[in-house]
């Protein structure tokens, strides 16, 4: 099925079955991408992306076609991930947990016939010490960021998403990319 | 900020973030294209969020390759279609009780209106009510006349009780 976003939108306000599908099927990794980027924990990401989906289900009907139907999907992404985020048990958790656990068997896996056992522990050790500094930016900063940098979405659409300024996104992401640099400084020339 | 030896521009980080994203305006990125040949800091710096910005993606996409997505979309399709179960069940739960509509107005409608009428069950002040008693003497007559809202006494003589009195008396003479 390769229905465009309008006849997309109208079955979906239909509540068609298949359009719900379509609709997963072509955003689904997008969505999870952001998720990650803001919470930063794989097993909550799939919570967000499932509940995601089934928010803008359920909202559909107010999708007045104003934004194109993949920004609509990140706001919600956004908004469900930021109040993932404010849940202060989760926070604790958050804030709390090693960051060994948090790899969760997603980090390439040492002996490969690909990599040299040093190249890929002095990966890890990069992709540790990236993780961290990530947590370590401020929600906004970290939300910005991760729309500028795996969605590659304009200042304007963050600024429409996130309703701030074009100006505060530009600020924020050049804090975040600060943060990160001087994070980062010692395996500058690994990375 | 700062400025480097032979080169007559600042350093502005935050454009260069700009001029790295592509949202610069026309005169930023003169002003920065004039200002990178001689100034390493600012090359590197340009260098560094090509990196991180490639490292982002990177750690994103592991994630995305160990997260499985089409898992949750399958459980986010039995989700709903269990959801969908069950409001069906509900509605088949509905089909009958919906026979039971007119019966149920039926009755509503008996006990509003139909079985107050016959127990004459009037609501309190809006019916007139009057409580009459009355005293027939041989001179005069009282009639006590009450509703909710007025005593009223009324008196009256009876002419003629008084013309034949006045016979009487005339007779007694």
């Amino acid at each position: 099925m390769a229905w465009d976003e309008p006849t997309l939108v109208a079955l979906l306000k239909q509540g068609h079955e298949g359009a719900f599908e379509e609709l997963m099927q072509r955003y689904r990794q997008k969505v999870y991408l952001i998720a990650y980027g803001i919470t930063l924990d794989p097993e909550e990401s799939r919570d967000i992306v499932q509940e995601g989906f089934l928010k803008a289900f359920q909202n559909i009907s107010r999708f007045e076609g104003r934004a194109r139907l993949v920004t609509w999907l990140h706001r919600i992404t956004v908004n469900q991930s930021l109040n993932w985020q404010r849940r202060w048990k989760r926070r604790l958790r958050w804030h709390h947990r090693p960051i060994e656990s948090e790899e969760d068997g997603e980090s390439i896996q040492l002996g490969t016939d690909e990599y040299q056992a040093e190249v890929l522990h002095q990966r890890r050790e990069i992709d540790q010490a990236y993780h961290k500094a990530l947590k370590q930016l401020p929600d906004d900063a970290r939300t910005i960021y991760v729309l500028k940098e795996t969605e590659g979405l304009s200042y304007a659409e963050i600024a429409r998403i996130l309703n701030i300024k074009k100006g505060t996104v530009s600020s924020r992401l050049f804090y975040a990319r600060q943060r990160l640099q001087k994070a980062l400084k010692s395996y500058r020339e690994s990375i | 900020m700062k400025t480097t030896p032979g080169n007559p521009t600042r350093c502005d980080h935050e454009q260069l973030s700009r001029y790295h994203d592509g949202e610069a305006t026309s005169q930023e990125i003169r002003r920065i294209e004039a200002h990178l040949p001689h100034c390493p800091d600012c090359r590197n710096m340009l260098a560094d969020f090509d990196r991180l910005g490639h490292l982002m993606r990177s750690h994103g996409e592991r994630a995305l390759a160990a997260a499985d997505t089409s898992a949750v979309m399958q459980r986010l399709l039995t989700r709903r279609q269990q959801r969908r179960e069950a409001f069906a069940g509900w509605r088949n739960w509905f089909k009958p009780a919906r026979l039971f509509l007119p019966v149920t107005v039926t009755v509503l409608a008996l006990a509003i209106y139909i079985i107050p009428q016959s127990f004459k069950i009037e609501p309190h002040g809006q019916a007139p009510s009057a409580i009459i008693n009355s005293f027939t003497g041989s001179v005069t007559s009282v009639m006590l006349f009450e509703t909710p809202n007025t005593h009223q006494t009324i008196i009256w003589f009876k002419e003629d009780s008084t013309a034949k009195g006045e016979n009487d008396a005339l007779q007694k003479i």
